[in-house]
């Protein structure tokens, strides 16, 4: 059993620092991919959110509680939060700066 | 053995757990903050001039071997070998420092260039984010060094290990807030 443990964490940690070094060369080179710098940020973006599921997985150990999964729903209801909180502040102040600074 | 194993199970930890969402809020707050004044910067310098992304690349891969060897000293404490455990948090207090060092280093550099908290709303907003997460790193530093002693000194009963348990449950959580720091504030500011 924790032998397993040990491979899961073993597994995370490999995937992590692949994710971070793709991230990073695109940062760096986003030509070198032929992708447009809007495109780049939209792929480095995924890659933040793929790493971020993988290492909620293989190094918090989420949705492998015994019984119900209290954290597990705790956590999703957190990032439900989250996701409004950042969304719509982005959203609204955006276009609050589009509609009060005239552009020449 | 029997209580080791049920160790993730203990109240203790979802109520921890539910500490560590709050400030996962803290943080979203702080990353609406600085996506909103991104563009901010009143004629000072933007995140493209200022950000050097190699040392921020040793950072961001020194950060996550930590929460790796992080891992590891837990599968020694399970495994009930003392030195090795002491050894692997040791290794994560020394890469922590290497992220502090680092961070600090490079707050210096921009605080020379003139590019301190006061220059604009982008800088303001840059500090605050990446200094609550130095923060975060240096009380987690702090714990380390209790949880060395604590591994060093006393038994490894249910009690202390489910100590060093959330210990480990915010390290992992301070290198996942990173991966959303390196994301957003230094790949899009070094892209933008």
């Amino acid at each position: 059993m924790y032998q397993k443990t040990l491979s899961l964490r073993i597994f995370g940690f490999i995937a992590s620092f692949i994710l971070t070094v793709a991230a990073f060369l695109i940062i760096i080179h986003p030509g070198l991919f032929h992708l447009e710098n809007r495109a780049a940020i939209v792929i480095i973006l995924s890659l933040a959110l793929l790493q971020f599921i993988i290492q909620s997985i293989f190094f918090l150990d989420l949705g492998r509680e015994t019984g119900p999964q209290w954290i597990l729903a705790f956590f999703i209801s957190t990032l439900f939060i989250i996701l409004i909180i950042v969304f719509f502040s982005i959203w609204i102040m955006d276009h609050l700066n589009y509609n009060m600074m005239p552009m020449s | 053995m029997e209580e080791n194993i049920k160790v993730e199970d203990d109240i203790k930890v979802f109520g921890f757990w539910i500490y560590l969402m709050t400030d996962l809020i803290i943080f979203a707050v702080l990353f609406a903050c600085f996506i909103v004044l991104r563009n901010s910067t009143f004629g000072g310098p933007s995140g493209h001039e200022l950000f050097r992304m190699s040392s921020v690349l040793i950072e961001t891969l020194a950060l996550l071997t930590s929460s790796f060897t992080c891992s590891l000293a837990m599968f020694e404490i399970q495994q009930k070998r003392k030195n090795m455990a002491t050894f692997w948090f040791a290794v994560t207090f020394a890469l922590g420092m290497v992220f502090l060092f680092i961070e600090f280093s490079e707050f210096s550099e921009l605080m020379d260039k003139g590019a301190n908290w006061q220059r604009s709303a982008f800088l303001s907003a840059f500090f605050t984010l990446v200094g609550t997460h130095g923060l975060h790193i240096s009380v987690g530093l702090l714990w380390i060094i209790i949880a060395i002693f604590r591994v060093w000194l006393r038994p490894l009963s249910a009690f202390n290990v489910c100590n060093i348990f959330r210990l480990v449950l915010f390290w992992h959580f301070l290198d996942l807030v990173w991966i959303f720091i390196f994301t957003v504030v230094y790949g899009t500011g070094h892209l933008l």
